[in-house]
């Protein structure tokens, strides 16, 4: 998987290269300042002048166990140690980037958002939009301390080069889960679910792209079907990528008359889906986080008897980050901000599947016995898989920029047919 | 028809029940006609474990008065030229007015954003005023105009005929008569401000928290019995709202016997 | 002389806020959408001003049959809006005694925010929503699945109750505003000429409301028509309208996405105005054979 990672990196470089030149890529921005040298020391001068301030967190808001975590845990913890204020600003990804955009557009310096979470499709574009700040990894010393630096995931976000503009916040993994009383055995690979879905029509379905959990199924199904360094290697261009994945596509064509209500239509989120299978119409959902089958049984939302399970060949596994936009109005605070939320402390309480349950991003070989043993007394409970049977069966993003196209081509090969 | 008017007021207020029982129902499985497990759990994560929530409900009814408040004083005077007026541009006018509900939302967010940068009001509580006011305002004008068709100007003509100045005529002659109007362009304006989520972000800038900005992502999250929560509070505060300001109204003007409203 | 002068610009005076309003916020807005929908966006690099967006649109069977389902959801929901709502003014006028509370009732929908209603409409009408369990406990259907699929399905189900809920109300408060106004005039003179009920309601009383009523269809139709939050929520990933359609091409990282998502709400606002300038023309014609009323629009 290594090799596999540092192929990815020269290929990604290359294809930046060449975009750059082709007339379809967009201007260089006006490059943001990069922090001089002189700031980079930490003064206690430093520190306390930022004493008092409020620094501003923007992100998805859709769970409260996440809005509680940041809120009761991250600020409360950040203030306690900096005086600092952390003031949380629930808002997707999607309303965040056109506000910065809007900025830009406007030419303001002074924007509200100081931190935002991000990563994929998005961090691709806000990068190409100039709508970042940076580089910054060098000002969070934590990133150095506590980070795997051979792991592609701390530079690499969906094949694209990181270059210090962003900073890792948690690892998500696709997994599936059934109920193993409605269940007898869970489906290895595709095949086996096709199997599984002719035997029982109408029980099983998936969210649609563009969702981006139902998108990341999708190409599950593509890496099952035509393997991830087919479509890893295809160029960027739609008819292209269409004849590499096209068996994937026909396969899911097959698999559409056995599933809820004959494919005729499908559910457009996660939140849909899952609420399908709590209330026993469907056999199989699936969510991007992998402890998803633990916090569902805590909330007492799925029986006890729900497990979570991967396909044999693998699932589809990315990180999400922090980054500080163009116009961050109190960037020094970001930085700390960042640097206090990968403390390994703080990403071991984000593991616990009652504050959240999102996979830590630091290496456990640095940790201290302290901080290890923290982690191991971590219990999350029942229905989910290890650490390491994640690892083991993670697989990489393909380029973020090929993500839209294998969306619409599932829209208009297997949706609209 | 009688019976046909019970039926509707019983539909336009079940769904509230449903809702109500959404808000306590922490285990609910198909095909229970109850939840079978009831708790206070959702309403501890939104007042206890979320401190911005009360806030969050001030500055909704604050917002939503003060929209109410800037649309009527535009839109009144507009809706008087519309329909007691003639002028070059009446029609254009009218189709102006239409704008802001035929012009999908998405479309002017960022162009507005970007207008109301360069009047430095992003970021304020008046920037979000004003921009929550400018969707509100079809409905005020059509509201208004209605009222004033109904009304009509002969009483005014006259009081003027008999020396009266335009600002005693306003206030003795057309407020009492378009005050039921009011109030009802009054809680329409009110409605629309506080259920406006994208436009509050993109010119409250995250920095102006309404209960429909702590809201939504919980809808996209799929965490529905929380947002639950959050509509019965807002419900809960327009309604408090309404009435009271209906009530103090009705105090000084009383209009038992005029038809709208 | 001067009084005469005053009066000749006092309409003027009167729309200015509104105007500064429209011409300071809201222009700016649309200037933008109609500048950006030609594909111009320096900022982000894109120069190129042409027409093509349009045309790939229009060549797009994807959006062709957006186009055909927005129009067929505004319409039939416009449609039973407006009778629903119109039945409910005739009740409300009948049933008007007293009763203050189920007369303010009546009006609960239009506090509820859109959002709201689209949850509601889902646990009430889903597949395992309420009315499905109550069929279920009186053993008409087995199963959650035999419940037919209303929210999230094709047909648009889920998003016309939806709006019908939120509108039916607002048709029935414009509505009654207006009938309580004709009732004194034109009604009673009908009755002393021995009209009985059903001859006083279609031959004068729906006549005279014939404007208000074509006028507010006009307005839930529009409304529908570019309208984002309910279809949203309620929508069925097979059958988008319209303004989803602008909206996934809006918040599509593809930066290159965003002309075609303003093309396609200038298209709906275009439409949507074309139905306005119509109605106006026609409304101007009727008014010139003698008919009167319409008022605002």
């Amino acid at each position: 998987m290594r090799k596999k990672f540092s192929i990815l990196a020269l290929m990604t470089a290359i294809v930046m290269l060449f975009s750059a030149c082709g007339q379809a890529a967009p201007t260089p921005a006006p490059q943001p300042a990069t922090p001089s040298a002189s700031e980079a020391a930490d003064t206690d001068d430093l520190l306390e002048s930022l004493r008092g301030t409020t620094v501003t967190f923007y992100g998805w808001g859709g769970s409260h166990f996440t809005n509680n975590w940041l809120d009761n845990i991250v600020a409360a913890s950040f203030y306690e140690n900096y005086g600092i204020i952390m003031q949380r600003v629930p808002m997707d990804i999607g309303d965040i980037l056109n506000k910065l955009m809007g900025e830009r557009q406007a030419g303001i310096s002074g924007g509200d958002i100081d931190v935002v979470w991000i990563n994929g499709e998005n961090f691709y574009t806000a990068l190409n939009a100039g709508l970042l700040y940076g580089p910054f990894t060098d000002r969070i010393e934590n990133f150095a301390r506590y980070l795997d630096p051979d792991d592609p995931d701390n530079f690499f976000d969906f094949g694209t080069y990181i270059g210090g503009m962003q900073v890792p916040y948690g690892r998500a993994q696709l997994v599936f889960a059934g109920d193993t009383s409605v269940m007898d055995r869970f489906p290895a690979d595709a095949r086996e679910l096709l199997e599984m879905a002719r035997e029982n029509p109408g029980r099983f379905t998936y969210v649609a792209p563009p969702d981006f959990t139902g998108s990341a199924f999708v190409r599950n199904i593509i890496y099952e079907i035509v393997g991830f360094d087919a479509l890893f290697d295809a160029p960027n261009d739609e008819q292209a990528i269409y004849e590499v994945i096209r068996p994937a596509l026909d396969f899911l064509i097959e698999l559409k008359p056995y599933l809820w209500q004959e494919g005729q239509t499908y559910p457009a989120t996660t939140a849909v889906l899952n609420d399908m299978f709590t209330d026993g119409i469907i056999n199989m959902t699936f969510s991007y986080s992998p402890l998803f089958v633990a916090a569902g049984i805590l909330a007492g939302e799925f029986p006890e008897t729900t497990q979570t399970f991967v396909f044999d060949n693998g699932n589809i596994g990315n990180t999400h980050y922090m980054a500080v936009p163009f116009n961050a109005p109190n960037k020094e605070a970001a930085f700390r901000l960042i640097n206090h939320i990968i403390t390994p402390e703080i990403q071991i309480t984000k593991y616990d599947a009652r504050n959240w349950g999102d996979f830590p991003v630091f290496d456990v070989e640095r940790l201290n016995a302290e901080q290890r043993a923290m982690l191991e007394a971590v219990d999350n409970g029942i229905g989910i898989l290890s650490a390491a049977e994640l690892q083991n069966s993670r697989l990489p993003e393909v380029q973020a920029y090929k993500i839209p196209i294998i969306d619409r081509l599932w829209i208009e090969h297997v949706l609209m047919q | 028809m009688k019976a046909l008017f019970y039926v509707w007021v019983f539909i336009s207020c079940a769904p509230l029940l449903v809702l109500a029982v959404m808000t306590v129902s922490t285990f609910w499985p198909y095909p229970a006609l109850l939840p079978e497990i009831m708790s206070w759990e959702y309403y501890y994560h939104v007042f206890v474990q979320n401190d911005q929530t009360l806030n969050a409900a001030v500055t909704s009814i604050l917002l939503a008065v003060s929209v109410a408040f800037i649309t009527l004083m535009i839109a009144v005077p507009a809706a008087k030229a519309l329909t007691h007026h003639n002028f070059f541009g009446k029609d254009f006018v009218k189709i102006l007015v239409l704008l802001p509900i035929i012009v999908p939302g998405i479309a002017v967010t960022i162009g507005n954003q970007i207008s109301m940068i360069r009047l430095g009001l992003t970021g304020t509580f008046g920037g979000v005023a004003i921009i929550h006011s400018l969707f509100a305002l079809p409905f005020a004008i059509r509201i208004m105009s209605n009222v004033f068709e109904a009304v009509g100007n002969r009483l005014e003509l006259q009081a003027a005929v008999l020396g009266a100045g335009p600002a005693f005529i306003f206030r003795r002659v057309t407020l009492p008569q378009i005050i039921p109007g009011l109030l009802a362009a009054f809680t329409l304006s009110f409605t629309i401000s506080i259920a406006q989520y994208v436009t509050t972000f993109m010119i409250g800038g995250g920095r102006v928290i309404t209960l429909t900005i702590l809201l939504v992502p919980h809808i996209q999250g799929g965490q529905t019995h929380i947002a639950a929560v959050y509509s019965v509070l807002l419900i809960g505060a327009a309604v408090l709202s309404l009435s009271m300001m209906e009530h103090i109204v009705r105090r000084y003007y009383n209009f038992e016997n005029v038809f709208y409203a | 002389m001067n009084k005469r002068r005053l009066s000749k610009i006092t309409p003027y005076i009167l729309i200015l806020p509104f105007l500064c309003m429209m011409s300071f916020v809201f222009a700016g807005g649309l200037l933008q959408a109609v500048v950006q929908s030609t594909g111009y966006m320096p900022v982000f690099g894109m120069y190129d001003v042409s027409l093509r967006y349009y045309v790939q649109l229009f060549s797009n069977a994807r959006f062709m049959s957006s186009l055909w389902y927005t129009f067929y959801i505004a319409f039939v929901s416009a449609a039973l809006s407006v009778s629903l709502g119109v039945l409910i003014a005739f009740a409300v006028d009948k049933s008007r005694s007293g009763e203050s509370l189920s007369y303010t009732l009546y009006k609960v929908p239009i506090i509820i925010p859109h959002i709201v209603v689209a949850i509601l409409v889902i646990q009430i009408f889903f597949q395992t929503g309420i009315i499905s369990r109550i069929l279920f406990a009186l053993n008409i259907i087995q199963d959650a699945t035999d419940f037919p699929l209303l929210i999230y399905d094709r047909g648009g189900i889920g998003i016309m109750l939806a709006y019908l809920y939120k509108q039916a109300p607002f048709v029935t408060l414009t509505v009654f505003t207006v009938l309580k106004g004709l009732n004194k005039k034109y009604v009673q003179v009908a009755q002393n000429l021995g009209a009985n009920s059903f001859q006083t309601v279609f031959r004068v009383t729906l006549p005279l409301l014939a404007p208000t009523i074509l006028s507010t269809f006009l307005i839930t139709f529009a409304f529908a028509f570019g309208a984002f939050e309910i279809p949203f929520l309620l929508r069925s990933p097979a059958r988008l309208t319209l303004p989803i359609l602008a909206y996934f091409d809006y918040r599509s990282p593809v930066l290159a996405h965003m002309p075609a998502a303003m093309a396609t709400s200038v298209t709906i606002s275009v439409i949507s105005l074309s139905f306005i300038v119509v109605y106006m023309w026609l409304l101007r014609a009727m008014t010139r054979r003698g008919m009167e009323g319409g008022g605002f629009l």
